[in-house]
């Protein structure tokens, strides 16, 4: 479903270049629950972004169901962003004015056909259906980060993008987002998660360990 | 979850940034509403002040000796009373002469007093033009007096002077003004031709010369060419003190008017764009979000100038507001003369209401165009 080939990404600062990836090749299939893992500052995140056409590779190249990531554009990818890719933060990122329904919706672009009460099921599921009508702020971390997946998960998405999505909770609800994000990947849904924990290595069918920018075997 | 609604939730809850703006909007068009409101009042008021400083253009017959008429203040010399209707056959929008009054001055010695006397006839305009009179009309067989004048012959108002044989009534003693005025009578110019024996004859013609004349021009060259067309036995003296602070105070309401409107604009703009800026800055993550969840360029460039164009509509209504208000409630304070002419003028809030947002969402554009170009993957990336 993934493949990437050759890919390199370089920032170029003040210092000199500074080189995020090099040379990573990987393939994911359909329905794997991929962790990779490495240290902070190691390139995980910037892969992640790569995989999810957000960020363009300096050299290499990805193919999604065998098309080029980088070769659609800038619209084209932020069409396979709202219908393919589903993003889950560390940080959450939930959108501060709008309750936490609305926040689930706002991934349903015009002209998205979703079944009516999607999101509401979503957040019951969650755990979160007396909760419909708060604003982000009033919410725990825990229950932010699920809200976070419900968004993610609102369009159905083949691929969900996880950037250290336990990195701000405790164990007990770490444990929980992971198991529904185990959940989605059982209903034929494909995970890639960044993340320099071990929480999650019960639940990956593949661990793939990043150092320095370079996938380590 | 369509934009609108994004838009009004996001205002909603940074109420604090949203109000800031419609304030910036509020105050400019507030401005503008207040300055169109009482800018009729304004300008009447502007012309009033210029009129006060009385005529400007002395026309008199050619053959006058002038050194003699700068000594006595007036030519020896006559022409036909009917020198002042041949100005009437020029249209308004080719004269150059307004407000014509026909005089015949001389001095007269009365009691052991020099004194002047003045006849004057009705202000003539040039066809199609109104203009309110600027001197008083003298009934005949009336006198009005100056004030060294009615001093020296010990008159009052409702006495009575005996000039060349004939009783004249004193209907007002004139204030004093500091100047050979104080030593005028005013009289009937029929009057005065009877009493002087100089039936149809005046010696001057008093003018205004035409607003329509600009600094660039030269102005007395045009007026005595003109004048040799109506009247070739005739010339006219520009009194260049009057001429000259009738431009400044022309020319001091113009640039009232033209500084302080676009520098009112200027920093409103500056102001809108900052708190764009501002706002563009907190919603950084935001907007990487809204990429990561399929938001395209257009739809995020839309959610600021939709923001700022539903601002710059609230505040163009409540600018209008606040400007009608304080140019109906101050404006006849200020313009106490030409207050009638100060009334809301509902065809602004339509100019407002199209050219505020307008005005708004153009000064939120490089803030907008900083927001899409933003790269979100340098907000969401932490490492």
């Amino acid at each position: 479903m993934i493949r990437v080939e050759q890919l390199c990404k370089t920032y170029l600062t003040k210092q000199g270049p500074l080189y995020a990836l090099q040379d990573i090749n990987l393939t994911i299939g359909l329905g794997e629950f991929v962790v990779v893992r490495g240290p902070s500052g190691c390139g995980k995140s910037t892969l992640l972004l790569i995989l999810g056409g957000m960020l363009r590779p300096s050299a290499g190249e990805i193919w999604m169901r065998d098309r080029s990531l980088y070769s659609l554009s800038r619209a084209e990818r932020a069409r396979f962003r709202a219908t393919e890719v589903g993003f889950v933060f560390q940080m959450f990122h939930l959108v501060p004015y709008l309750t936490i329904l609305e926040n689930v919706k706002l991934p349903l672009h015009p002209g998205t056909t979703t079944e009516p009460g999607k999101a509401q099921q979503l957040l019951m599921d969650l755990g979160l259906g007396d909760r419909l009508t708060h604003r982000p702020a009033e919410l725990s971390a825990g229950e932010k980060q699920r809200v976070a997946l419900a968004r993610a998960m609102i369009n159905q998405p083949s691929l969900i993008l996880a950037d250290e999505p336990t990195g701000n909770l405790d164990p007990q609800h770490a444990a929980d987002v992971l198991a529904h994000l185990r959940a989605y990947q059982r209903q034929g849904g494909t995970v890639v998660m960044v993340t320099h924990g071990v929480q999650a290595d019960a639940m990956a069918d593949r661990i793939i360990p990043m150092n320095q920018g370079r996938l380590t075997p | 979850m369509n934009l609108f609604e994004l838009i009004q939730k996001e205002i909603a809850y940074r109420k604090g940034g949203a109000l800031c703006t419609i304030l910036a909007v509020v105050m400019a068009v507030a401005l503008y509403v207040a300055f169109q409101t009482t800018g009729e009042a304004a300008m009447r008021e502007t012309i009033r002040l210029m009129r006060d400083m009385g005529y400007n253009l002395r026309i008199i017959p050619k053959n006058t000796e002038m050194n003699a008429f700068w000594a006595i203040g007036y030519s020896d010399q006559t022409m036909p009373e009917t020198y002042v209707e041949a100005f009437t056959a020029y249209s308004k929008d080719t004269s150059l002469y307004n407000l014509l009054l026909a005089v015949l001055r001389q001095a007269v010695e009365i009691e052991g007093h020099h004194l002047v006397i003045n006849g004057i006839a009705a202000e003539v305009c040039p066809p199609g033009m109104e203009k309110s009179s600027m001197i008083f009309e003298i009934p005949p067989g009336t006198l009005f007096v100056g004030y060294q004048a009615a001093q020296d012959l010990g008159m009052q108002q409702g006495g009575s002077l005996t000039l060349w044989g004939k009783a004249f009534t004193i209907s007002r003693v004139l204030t004093e003004t500091g100047t050979e005025e104080d030593i005028f009578l005013w009289a009937h110019l029929r009057d005065v031709q009877e009493g002087l024996h100089l039936h149809g004859r005046i010696n001057e013609i008093r003018a205004l010369e035409c607003r329509c004349m600009s600094e660039d021009m030269d102005v007395l060259v045009l007026l005595r060419n003109q004048l040799s067309e109506i009247l070739p036995d005739a010339t006219v003296i520009q009194l260049q003190t009057i001429a000259k602070a009738r431009q400044q105070q022309r020319r001091m309401a113009e640039k009232y008017f033209s500084f302080l409107m676009p520098v009112a604009l200027l920093v409103s703009v500056v102001w809108i764009g900052a708190l764009a800026w501002f706002n563009t800055r907190e919603r950084r993550y935001e907007l990487g979000v809204l990429r990561a969840l399929g938001y395209g360029s257009v739809r995020i460039a839309l959610l600021f100038l939709g923001k700022a164009m539903i601002l710059g509509m609230v505040g163009a209504a409540l600018g209008f507001l606040l400007g009608s208000w304080l140019a109906m409630a101050y404006g006849p304070e200020i313009f106490r003369v030409t207050a009638r002419a100060i009334h809301v003028q509902p065809v602004l809030l339509g100019w407002v209401l199209l050219v505020a947002p307008l005005l708004t969402a153009l000064a939120s554009f490089i803030p907008a165009m900083l927001g899409v170009a933003q790269d979100p993957a340098d907000v969401l990336r932490y490492e």
